[in-house]
């Protein structure tokens, strides 16, 4: 957990700390050094317009990672927030509340989000919108079954027997109950975000060139991979799958802490 | 039990209405007009006149969406601009090479899953289980697109085992009647065996790619729920009555463990529908995902539109089939449903 | 009813039992008991004790790493321990059978009354369709359970029903040996006593052996011919039942039944308790493993530095307790 964690932490510090440190641009061309080897001068080698690689991996995590914190920090606020309206308000909120979630979660995650690229343009932010609607479903449920399981729980109804008022029944006994679920599911979030938008940006529907979003990346250097020049799509790749990864083990450690009588949730978001 | 399938119809009928309403929706508001898109520059405004009074884009959008929706379910699914052919035709004609495509995964990732699951619960196996685990987790990280990029250029470009990115079957061999679509069967049927190791030798790096996602998240999910059941007593009780360990785990155990299982099977079609879009674009396979990204990057959306419909359509009714098929096999949940029991 | 331990060849006999964890600490230590066939008794003890590990143990059942460091348990003659998985195999359900403390725990959730019950009667003999469905109306009219609920589902039955197909299951091969662990604990009283009936019925009609493992007295007084009462892994007093509960002769036992007696007393102003705790495993004293609470000690050094043995009483070679000062005393308090 801490390794993954760590790493995580480092990729971060790194990748935003960069223009600090790293003196090439990742936007900036360079037409004498097209399409060199990882060298000295370019650790990850330049792409067809002679762009540094490496400083495109950095910028490049500095949007993954701030993607991935900002879907799961939107897609959980919204969600939670609708679950707690539902698991608490009245009956035919409840019902209306489930029947729209029921109707986003028709969709497939990652061709809900193709279709909101579509219709609303395509870009980096439509497709962060595109994940963050697909994924305030899966939020919603497990808060609303939380509420629900806690709203019957003897301490709650013992509080409001007690005279105890509404807002501070939901603050004192309902939130620190739901605050772990949430949390889990916010991990879980953080790296299927990165991917989807990765993948998206691999179809064209995310980032467009020449942003450096690691995805879009992939992309750009795939029919390069036949000439021989591996790297321009490697290692973004590489990138992707490291954070990914690193979120997927905290995301595991936090469940198993969160709940030690947890099993895998079949949940993919 | 009719009640119990009808309100889970019910749902899913909802389900997709809405869907196909929210996926009107958020197309219609695409930006551009799409009479503009498909004429070009030069048209003149009588012709973009008539082609939207000819697309009903004139109407209201609530008119709008009644005419796409009474359309679609007549079978009328729009008119691909880009190919000159109606998007049904194109979907079902691109249609089995993508089932035969994600079958294939399908059918590795689960026989894998069931095999390493059972290998690492039935004896403690702590250095197999801790190997199999990081690849799990590798397989649901990787990004299956840049996944596929690298095993082609590992394994074909370098190596040279497996063909590259053309498609199904190498397009230099004599021809064959198709008549299931599925080139497997196909070639079979032909008794084209050439053809059919062509097809094999091609379908591997993709089925393995698309996969990858299926097995890591199956063989996870099948090894919770058997550790929970190994610690079930029901298990020590069943070998008290002098059954052996192993047919105690075949016959009891697994079955527990994967009923919960089944419920996964929406997701992993939520994967396999979003990876093939991924996969197929790698490995220009000429299937439904292909298509859409082409679509996609032609600007074609009456592709795209009818594809998501689609798509939301099939994996409703998938879970539905699987809700109902639970519902059936656990008697758990049998026995409340024929009481009457609210789910 | 069987004279304990008599002319009778015993059908099970454990001699200087030990199991422990792994490397650790040992739950049960040298543990002597006889059973004569068709005997009832009853195993008493608190929770932590190790009664039901010497009913795992007997079966060969053990888990979690626990294993039988010592000792024999001999079954209709032939030892248990050391045989291999396939010959315990078959003296599972066949000789010697379980049941178990949470019937719905203990019964697969997704198969029939009617599959369970076939599976205990298939696994031995070699049996027909027909004859197997005879065995079959047979076990569950010993257990007085309605011939439909063959075809029920466990959790479509009430638990008393679910412990009653637990025991029918059990014997309906006609073992030698039955162990119930704590086979009434998750019941409520009522539902309790009708389920012990059956048990006591069954167990009679076929003449299999009674282990049965509790912490309850009044269960074990209702249903057992003979007593044995554990404590820190070891037995420290047995005998007939009624004996042992109106002159029970180790401290221990004092204490327990004094604390039930007490009920309806109304002399007394508190409930008399035991001070203290029972040892953990890993912190069972040197020597005798109930002085730290006893009073009657009288700060006697034998009693730390020695283990009782199991010895029978003077003048009552059917009865057995193992304490230093066992003499000293008499009747209850």
């Amino acid at each position: 957990m801490l390794v993954a964690v760590g790493i995580l932490v480092a990729f971060a510090v790194l990748a935003f700390s960069a223009p600090l440190w790293y003196g090439i641009s990742p936007l900036a061309t360079d037409p004498a050094h097209v399409l060199g080897a990882p060298s000295f001068a370019h650790p990850m080698g330049t792409d067809d317009v002679g762009r540094d690689v490496f400083a495109r991996f950095l910028a490049g995590a500095r949007i993954s990672l701030a993607v991935g914190l900002g879907v799961a920090v939107c897609a959980g606020v919204v969600g939670a927030g609708l679950g707690v309206l539902g698991g608490l308000g009245s009956g035919w909120v409840d019902t209306a509340l489930s029947r729209l979630l029921d109707m986003v979660l028709a969709f497939p995650p990652l061709i809900l989000a193709m279709a909101i690229t579509v219709g609303l343009g395509v870009g980096l932010i439509t497709a962060c919108l595109g994940i963050v609607l697909s994924t305030i479903p899966y939020y919603a449920r497990i808060t609303r079954s939380d509420v629900l399981r806690v709203r019957s729980a003897g301490y709650v109804e013992a509080a409001v027997a007690l005279g105890v008022p509404p807002r501070r029944v939901i603050r004192r006994h309902i939130v620190p109950h739901v605050v772990p679920t949430i949390l889990v599911q916010a991990a879980t979030t953080f790296s299927f975000a990165i991917l989807s938008v990765a993948g998206l940006g691999f179809i064209g529907l995310g980032a467009q060139i020449p942003t450096p979003e690691w995805g879009t990346m992939v992309t750009e250097g795939s029919s390069l991979f036949i000439s021989g020049h591996w790297w321009v799509s490697t290692f973004p790749g590489i990138g992707l799958l490291i954070a990914t990864a690193a979120a997927a083990v905290a995301a595991d450690r936090v469940r198993v802490l969160a709940d030690p009588h947890a099993t895998v949730r079949t949940t993919l978001a | 039990m009719i009640a119990f399938v009808a309100r889970r119809l019910s749902l899913a009928l909802i389900s997709i209405v809405g869907a196909s309403v929210i996926a009107f929706v958020i197309l219609r508001v695409a930006p551009g007009d799409p009479a503009r898109l498909v004429l070009g520059q030069f048209a003149t405004p009588a012709q973009i006149a008539q082609f939207r009074r000819a697309n009903g884009l004139d109407l209201n959008l609530a008119a709008q969406y009644w005419r796409f929706v009474s359309r679609f379910v007549t079978g009328d699914w729009g008119f691909s601009y880009g190919s000159g052919v109606p998007v049904r035709h194109l979907l079902i004609s691109r249609l089995p090479a993508t089932v035969e495509l994600a079958l294939t995964a399908f059918a590795w990732a689960a026989a894998a899953a069931v095999l390493l699951a059972l290998a690492c619960t039935y004896r403690t196996r702590p250095r197999l289980e801790r190997s199999v685990n990081a690849v799990a987790f590798a397989g649901l990280a990787a990004p299956p697109f840049w996944l596929a990029l690298l095993a082609l250029l590992a394994l074909s470009l370098k190596i040279g085992i497996f063909p590259g990115p053309d498609g199904q079957i190498n397009a230099r061999l004599a021809a064959f009647p198709h008549p299931t679509g599925f080139l497997l069967l196909d070639s079979l049927l032909a008794g084209r065996l050439d053809a059919f190791a062509s097809v094999v030798s091609h379908l591997v790096l993709p089925a393995f790619v698309l996969g990858l996602g299926v097995w890591a998240y199956l063989y996870r999910l099948l090894r919770a729920n058997l550790l929970e059941v190994a610690n079930e007593p029901f298990l020590m009780v069943v070998e008290s009555k002098g059954i052996g360990r192993w047919t105690t785990f075949w016959r009891h155990a697994l079955p527990n463990a994967g009923l919960p299982t089944l419920t996964a099977a929406g997701l992993v079609l939520a994967w396999l529908l979003g990876g093939s879009v991924l996969v197929e674009a790698v490995f220009d396979w000429p299937g439904v995902g292909g298509l859409v990204v082409d679509a996609v990057g032609q600007k074609d959306y009456s592709i795209v539109q009818a594809f998501i419909v689609v798509s939301a359509a099939t994996y409703v009714a998938v879970n539905f089939l699987v809700d109902l098929l639970y519902g059936v096999v656990d008697p758990r949940i049998r026995t409340a449903v024929n009481h009457g029991a609210q789910q | 009813m069987t004279a304990v331990g008599a002319s009778a060849e015993a059908v099970l006999k454990i001699t200087d039992l030990s199991v422990a964890y792994g490397e650790g600490p040992e739950v049960v230590r040298s543990l002597d008991l006889t059973l004569a066939p068709g005997e009832r008794l009853g195993l008493i003890g608190e929770s932590g004790a190790g009664k039901s590990t010497v009913g795992l143990a007997v079966i060969g059942l053990l888990r979690s790493g626990m294993r039988i460091t010592s000792g024999s348990v001999v079954l209709n003659g032939r030892e248990l321990t050391g045989l291999s998985e396939r010959d315990l195999r078959d003296t599972r359900g066949n000789d010697i059978a379980l049941v178990y403390q949470d019937a719905l725990a203990a019964l697969d959730p997704v198969k029939s009354v009617r599959s369970q019950l076939d599976e205990a009667i298939r696994a031995h003999g070699d049996l027909d369709r027909a004859q197997r469905e005879a065995v079959m109306l047979d076990a569950m009219a010993g257990a007085a359970l309605p011939v439909e609920h063959l075809d029920s589902y466990p959790h479509e039955l009430s638990g008393g029903l679910r412990q009653r197909v637990s025991i029918a299951m059990a014997l309906a091969n006609k073992p030698s040996v039955l162990i119930a662990d704590e086979p009434t604990t998750a019941l409520d009283v009522t539902t309790q006593s009708r389920v012990l009936a059956v048990l006591d019925e069954l167990v009679k009609s076929t003449g299999t052996a009674l282990i049965l493992i509790t912490h309850d007295l009044g269960v074990v007084s209702a249903c057992c011919d003979t007593t044995a009462v554990m404590y820190g892994g070891r037995i420290v007093e047995s005998g007939p039942t009624q004996e042992v509960f109106q002159s029970p002769r180790h401290p221990y036992t004092q204490a327990l039944v004094r604390s039930v007696t007490a009920i309806g007393r109304s002399d007394l102003e508190r409930l008399p308790v035991i001070e203290g705790a029972p040892p953990a495993a890993e912190a069972i004293p040197s020597g005798c493993a109930f002085a730290p609470r006893c009073e009657r000690r009288d700060g006697d050094p034998l009693c730390v530095a020695e283990s009782p043995t199991l010895a029978e009483l003077v003048g009552a070679p059917h009865r057995k307790a193992a304490c230093w000062h066992v003499e000293t005393d008499g009747s209850d308090g």
